[in-house]
């Protein structure tokens, strides 16, 4: 029997107020997709709830104005609470997997030895192949053909092979690409396999049945087990409670609403019996530099990110490794990430053309003590992350800066500017040294996070993970998390392929709680 | 970056000038929208109007911001956003025109909408590079005007940005 992917206005007009389910997933991003294929496949009854709209390349219309809006959380305007940290992160059906860039990396094996030594996660890289390689395939995953870079990326190649550092083509999750720089706005082709092209027809032929517009606000616990996932019906445009609800009585829960909303939604279900839920929350904390080039780059066209450098990923124990990517120059994403006004601003933005803009994501959880942010609840319910920025990633960004600068330069930028409140304007070597006459940290520079992970962290030790090495939650058996934010730490790649592999492992242990 | 969502934490963080913002609202901005408004009241919209138009002045072949109804254009974003965190901008574009919160946060007890074309620059980099709290209210205010700005289709030209390509005939190359 089909199932399908429904609308909240569908839903109304349906008068559907009730549902029940062998498994009931709340998301349907990296997480929450391929567990419920997986469920689906197995035979079992699967509803999955997405707060999302649901997009497909009819309806991305490929501007910044309408994109970001429809498919970002909060409408591309979360940040942490200080606002120091601009947190990007998709909502629609397929979550963050619609507006992502496509980069996927297994998990290093210097993580995975990391979470063994440090959180009792006993995997490894052999143990997690199986699944790594059926998402491969699925999501057609595979090395991009670097003479297709544009020349953003080109020049992350170029800069770094004349330094003499590891640079190379990035793998990527397209079958069919256009290779048009829209990945950002939704795929206009479907050449990205992103989730609502992939694993979500999946499980939709097998008889999942997909609700968006639809927010799961509360999982009912009775006894140690779950009863109940309450919903609210969204309405499309405002993103505010139509008013109808949605009860979905499921004999086994599972979470993928992706890190910060996981943990918001087990903390809104007082389900943080152990008080561990939305702490160990790391971003990946991005700056960027920016090139500036006699000739076009035009950044805005080409596949934003096929080109990555691991050079300074391992800067020892005592120091936080970064690795550095390229990002899409679409005019709006530009401008808003320029501390800059007026006059300033506008002869910045009129040599977007020959801008290149390189990032350095900071790889936040893996030495010790460092336990990157806190998702909490404000009084009204809303979520807050708090996100403090030690020294070792002060220290980071600031070698972040120099590397990024260092590459552009020798990929022959004429400057290259910083995301300082005044930026930084070097145009040589020697002018590297200007990197330390300013500061570095909140407010001080502009910081981004595309990468959330954690909040649910998996850990052998009862007392100081929420979920143990089979996903389920400590305090409530029938309770999985399937999403990025069980991780304990961050990745230092990209974090899809993970979330993708571990989802496809945790399946079989909810699909045996059912 | 983008409509930023910015979250004054009045009271919390030491920020005591601000808990007594929290405590003397004007009267004359608060209320609910008025006339085609979703989000802002027709005073708050002036506020931004005129912020807008120091962040994006135009010329040199750019529109004003007021050219694009940039502050409008904010008022229906906002509708899209969590009820509390469109409650938190407006307090952070009021906070621009309330004399005592100004005179407590800057020295200076002049609203924004009184000031000259050059006073509302001054004012704007003196808060762009001021105090933490500063800053934190700029990033606000400036993520919503630079968002809404510089993501109409009309500026396009003028930085050489070509628009997103038609994919109407697209016919996929095989695996890459």
């Amino acid at each position: 029997m089909s199932g399908f992917i429904r609308g909240g206005r569908e839903l109304i007009e349906g008068g559907v107020t009730e549902e029940t389910c062998d498994v009931c997933i709340v998301g349907s991003g990296a997480g929450g997709a391929v567990t419920a294929a997986r469920l689906a496949e197995a035979g079992l009854d699967v509803v999955v709830l997405e707060a999302g709209g649901h997009y497909t390349k009819r309806d991305f219309e490929l501007q910044e104005a309408s994109a970001y809006p429809k498919l970002y959380q909060d409408g591309g305007a979360r940040a942490t609470s200080d606002l120091a940290i601009s947190i990007l992160q998709g909502r629609s059906v397929g979550g963050s997997t619609t507006v992502n860039w496509t980069t996927c990396f297994r998990t290093p094996e210097r993580v995975l030895e990391n979470w063994r030594r440090r959180h009792g996660v006993e995997l490894d890289a052999a143990a997690l192949a199986p699944h790594f390689e059926a998402v491969e395939e699925r999501l057609n995953i595979s090395t991009w053909d670097a003479s297709l870079a544009n020349a953003n990326n080109r020049k992350l190649l170029d800069g770094a092979e004349a330094l003499g550092w590891e640079a190379s083509p990035l793998r990527r999750n397209v079958r069919g690409c256009a290779n048009s720089g829209y990945c950002s706005f939704g795929c206009p082709v479907d050449g990205k396999q992103a989730m609502h092209v992939t694993y979500l027809p999946d499980a939709v032929r097998l008889g999942a049945r997909v609700y968006a517009d639809v927010r799961a606000d509360r999982i009912e616990v009775k006894r140690g087990r779950v009863t109940a996932v309450h919903a609210s019906v969204l309405d499309r445009a405002t993103r505010r409670p139509a008013g109808p609800t949605l009860t979905v009585r499921p004999k086994v829960c599972a979470l993928a609403g992706g890190a910060l909303n996981s943990p918001a939604l087990l903390l809104r279900s007082k389900l943080d019996h152990n008080k561990r839920v939305g702490r160990r929350t790391f971003l990946h904390p991005v700056v960027a530099v920016i090139g500036v080039f006699d000739d076009p780059v035009s950044g805005f066209y080409g596949a934003p990110q096929s080109v990555g450098s691991h050079q300074f990923i391992d800067r020892g124990e005592e120091r936080v490794g970064f690795f550095m990517e390229a990002a899409p120059v679409h005019p709006m994403l530009t401008a808003a990430s320029l501390p800059l006004f007026g006059d300033g601003l506008q002869s910045m933005m009129r040599q977007l053309d020959r801008l290149g803009v390189l990032l350095g994501l900071s790889v936040d959880g893996l030495i010790e003590g460092d336990e990157g942010g806190t998702v909490s609840l404000r009084r009204d319910g809303r979520l807050r992350v708090d996100y403090p920025i030690r020294p070792e990633l002060a220290e980071s960004f600031r070698a972040s800066h120099e590397a990024l600068a260092r590459i552009q330069l020798a990929a022959g930028a004429r400057e290259v500017l910083t995301g300082h409140k005044d930026p930084l304007r070097i145009r040589n070597e020697r002018d590297l040294s200007l990197l330390d006459t300013v500061e570095y940290g909140a407010h001080r520079h502009a910081i981004f996070t595309a990468h959330q992970m954690g909040g649910c962290a998996m850990g052998a030790d009862p007392k100081t993970s929420v979920v143990g090495l089979d996903h389920r939650h400590r305090g409530v058996d029938n309770l999985f998390v399937v999403d990025g934010s069980v991780l304990p730490t961050a990745l230092g790649v990209n974090p899809s392929e993970t979330i993708y592999g571990l989802a496809h492992r945790a399946a079989t242990f909810v699909g045996e709680a059912v | 970056m983008i409509t930023r969502r910015t979250v004054l934490k009045f009271g919390l963080g030491g920020a005591a000038a601000l808990a007594v913002s929290a405590a003397v609202p004007l009267p004359a901005l608060a209320g609910p929208p008025s006339g085609d408004l979703q989000v802002l009241s027709a005073r708050e919209l002036q506020v931004l109007e005129a912020i807008a138009e120091r962040v994006a002045p135009g010329g040199d072949g750019f529109p004003p911001a007021s050219e694009l109804g940039v502050a409008a254009l904010i008022d229906q974003t906002l509708v899209q956003l969590d009820p509390g965190d469109a409650e938190d901008l407006r307090s952070a574009i009021r906070l621009f025109d309330s004399p005592l919160t100004l005179l407590l946060v800057s020295g200076s007890a002049r609203a924004f909408t009184r000031l000259s074309a050059a006073e509302q620059d001054a004012f704007l980099e003196s808060w762009r590079t001021g105090s933490d709290l500063q800053r934190k209210v700029f990033k606000a205010v400036h993520g919503l005007c630079a968002t809404a700005y510089w993501s109409n289709p009309r500026i396009y030209e003028g930085v050489g940005y070509p628009g997103p390509p038609d994919f109407k005939n697209f016919v996929p190359a095989a695996e890459q």
